[in-house]
């Protein structure tokens, strides 16, 4: 029977004997949130949201595949061509042998699709407010998507540094076969800041000014146009807490059979491992709270 | 059995923001410790006035929200239709749509392929299928909004008045979706405005008033209650302490009512007869320009008029410190029949400042005497429409 408002209410106890085919929601306060296995249980109930933002997000992109295609190319093409230009004639840094131009196109390919879509995926919570209002799903699905639709470029721009690689005598490598598995770590990378951008964004509109500047600053914080080589050894150190740091450096090692510092690899392999924890700390305590403060 | 539906002590607090910046105390309680139970396979309507925590309490247990303090247990799949068409992109094919829109609401891939000729064939947008839903009419995009949300057959169903739009056959036949729903043994939570939909829906309603539980109980109880406390409110209200009053430091609202033709204070008036409402605040700090606005909603929850003071000699003028009484006149055969609430609100600009915002300031019935000199004249049947004015027609006539 249903209680009436006159009645006394029973104390509510977990059931003991629950349907078993039925799943149970509990809905309490924030910081009593599901557990991390359950959170991610739920992401896998949601993959086809996933695949389809992210369909939606390339469609509306390459709405014109060829000028969708040329401006992935231009994208990183075009710093690099500045920087070969300029850069490389005034300070000519070694590259320990590579042309410029190569060199920092295989920078630019990664970081370009980093900056990208850290840019477009720290936004999506925002732009998405409504919809965080209107429905539930597991919120992360959003920048996860934004990332996964920019990773075309990513993809563009490997062919475009292969290409042009292999047109500047630097036939494929054996370790070309790594390029996948970087191109995926510098993915997770950007989702990473991204998730953590986007909350921080959610709770407070100043955030997105503030981007555009992180990103200038990281630029150089990552040995993008220039090689790694030329920085003092213990100031290496310092930038190998960037992740990136270490992910251009091995991308670039993979690509064209560069020297590559491992210890450099490794720790900013650790440091990728604390900015997940940070991130994920931060978009998990804010998580539920994402509709009413967007 | 297991209730589908169990919610003890469940409570909302939202922090009241002012500018950009949330001050520590102010916070406003949109929910006040709701107890209830709905058990599985009951269709429940929650009824009560603009403002009074309905759609927060379908946030909370569709869980875009999260309670302040309370606990509620759902047992079952959720599903929840909130806004329709939510997640609709413009650019994109109206199937595209459908299977955004459907892992949206928590769809496999497998179960979107199999439903996708049903869908279609419910919402009746055939042959645009493929064209994008920019292009779509709204009734079309409504359609197809609600057949994907109606085809996703969860154990529990939350819906937040989507109803009020569309036209009056696709909102039957959403009603008759709902039903059949039910039926099946499905738990549906309705939100509406709309006593009609909610008793033919409903088994039971519940009652939320100032976000508290007032009443549960079979349908038609509930809903005779909600609608004779309507009924019975006096057309005015007056607000005689200080701080308690809606506004802010600058403005606040003492008075609000609603008179008949004769001057008199009335809870309901009659469609045919001109009507005023009337209205008192309290300026404490001048030089402001204020826009003091009302607007008028009906009973579905359809914003019907909007209005402010430009037609007076002081609009948009700085005013004085002082009390202010305006005097709003509606002109007959202007409004349908019904409950309607009235918002008032007063807003600055530049910066733009709500002083306040009162959801239901006053309520009233329209009422409509059939006697040939409404809108209506001799027709008898059901009008939905929000307005009614009496328009000029004229006719002219060749035999054959």
């Amino acid at each position: 029977m249903t209680p009436t408002v006159t009645s006394p209410i029973a104390p509510l106890r977990r059931p003991l004997i629950a349907r078993k085919s039925l799943p149970v929601t509990i809905i309490e306060p924030t910081g009593r949130g599901i557990s991390l296995f359950a959170a991610l249980a739920e992401y896998a109930e949601y993959s086809a949201l996933l695949r389809y933002l992210t369909l939606r997000d390339l469609r509306l992109r390459f709405q014109s595949p060829l000028l969708g295609l040329v401006w992935v190319t231009l994208m990183p093409l075009l710093p690099a061509a500045i920087f070969a230009t300029i850069f490389a004639r005034i300070l000519q840094p070694s590259t320990g042998g590579v042309p410029y131009s190569l060199y920092a196109l295989a920078g630019f390919v990664p970081w370009t699709f980093f900056s990208t879509s850290v840019s477009t995926a720290s936004m999506t919570f925002v732009w998405n407010a409504n919809l965080l209002n209107k429905v539930y799903f597991p919120r992360a699905v959003l920048p996860a998507s934004a990332m996964l639709a920019s990773s075309a470029e990513l993809l563009a721009g490997l062919v475009l540094v292969c290409g042009y690689g292999i047109w500047r005598g630097y036939p494929p490598l054996l370790s070309w076969l790594w390029l996948p598995v970087l191109a995926l770590y510098v993915a997770l990378i950007a989702f990473l800041v991204s998730l953590g951008l986007a909350t921080a964004n959610a709770l407070n509109r100043n955030v997105k000014f503030a981007i555009p500047f992180l990103m200038q600053i990281w630029i150089y914080a990552t040995p993008v146009v220039y090689p790694i080589s030329i920085v003092a050894p213990r100031t290496r150190f310092i930038l190998a807490l960037n992740p990136l740091t270490g992910a251009l450096d091995a991308f670039r090692a993979a690509l064209l059979g560069t020297h590559m510092d491992r210890l450099l690899f490794l720790i900013s392999l650790a440091a990728t491992a604390v900015f997940a924890i940070a991130a994920i700390g931060v978009f998990r305590r804010y998580e539920a709270l994402l509709a009413e403060r967007v | 059995m297991t209730p589908a539906i169990s919610a003890r002590g469940l409570t909302k607090r939202f922090p009241i923001q002012r500018g950009s910046s949330t001050r520590g105390n102010d916070s406003f309680l949109a929910l006040d410790g709701l107890d209830f139970d709905i058990e599985p396979g009951q269709a429940v309507g929650i009824v009560g006035s603009n403002g009074a925590g309905k759609s927060t309490l379908l946030k909370i247990l569709a869980r875009i929200l999260p309670p302040t303090s309370g606990r509620a247990v759902l047992h079952g799949r959720v599903g929840s239709l909130l806004e329709a068409g939510a997640g609709f992109h413009p650019e994109l094919s109206g199937k595209d749509n459908i299977f955004l829109a459907g892992a949206l609401l928590g769809m496999k891939e497998g179960e979107i392929r199999r439903r996708l000729d049903e869908i279609v064939a419910f919402s009746g947008v055939g042959e645009f299928l493929d064209s994008p839903v920019k292009h779509y009419s709204s009734g079309m995009y409504m359609r197809l909004a609600f057949a994907v949300a109606a085809h996703i057959e969860p154990e529990i169903l939350l819906v937040d008045e989507v109803l009020a739009v569309g036209d009056a056959q696709f909102q039957k036949k959403c009603l008759e979706r709902m039903e059949s729903l039910s039926h099946n043994g499905q738990t549906v939570v309705f939100v509406s405005h709309s006593m009609q939909a909610v008793g033919r829906l409903c088994q039971r309603a519940l009652w939320i008033d100032r976000g508290k539980l007032r009443m549960q109980g079979p349908v038609a109880e509930v809903v005779a209650g909600y609608l004779k406390e309507g009924l019975a409110s006096t057309g005015e209200r007056i607000w005689p302490d200080g701080p308690h009053a809606p506004g802010d430091e600058y403005v606040r609202l003492r008075r609000v009512r609603v008179a008949g033709p004769d001057g008199q204070t009335a809870a309901s008036i009659n469609i045919g007869e001109d009507f005023s409402i009337e209205f008192s605040y309290d300026v404490a700090i001048g030089g402001m320009v204020l826009f003091p606005a009302l607007r008028i909603f009906n009973e579905w929850g359809t914003e019907t008029l909007w209005t402010t003071d430009s037609t007076s000699p002081q609009h948009g003028q700085p005013v004085a410190p002082g009390r202010y009484h305006y005097a709003v006149h509606f002109p007959k055969n202007l409004l349908s029949e019904g409950l309607m609430a009235v918002n008032l609100s007063i807003t600055s600009l530049c910066p733009t400042r709500v002083h306040l915002s009162e959801p239901d300031a006053v309520h009233f019935q329209a009422t409509e005497v059939i006697d040939g000199t409404t809108a209506r004249g001799e027709y008898t049947d059901a009008i939905t429409s929000v307005l009614r004015p009496l328009l000029n027609w004229s006719q002219s006539f060749d035999s054959l």
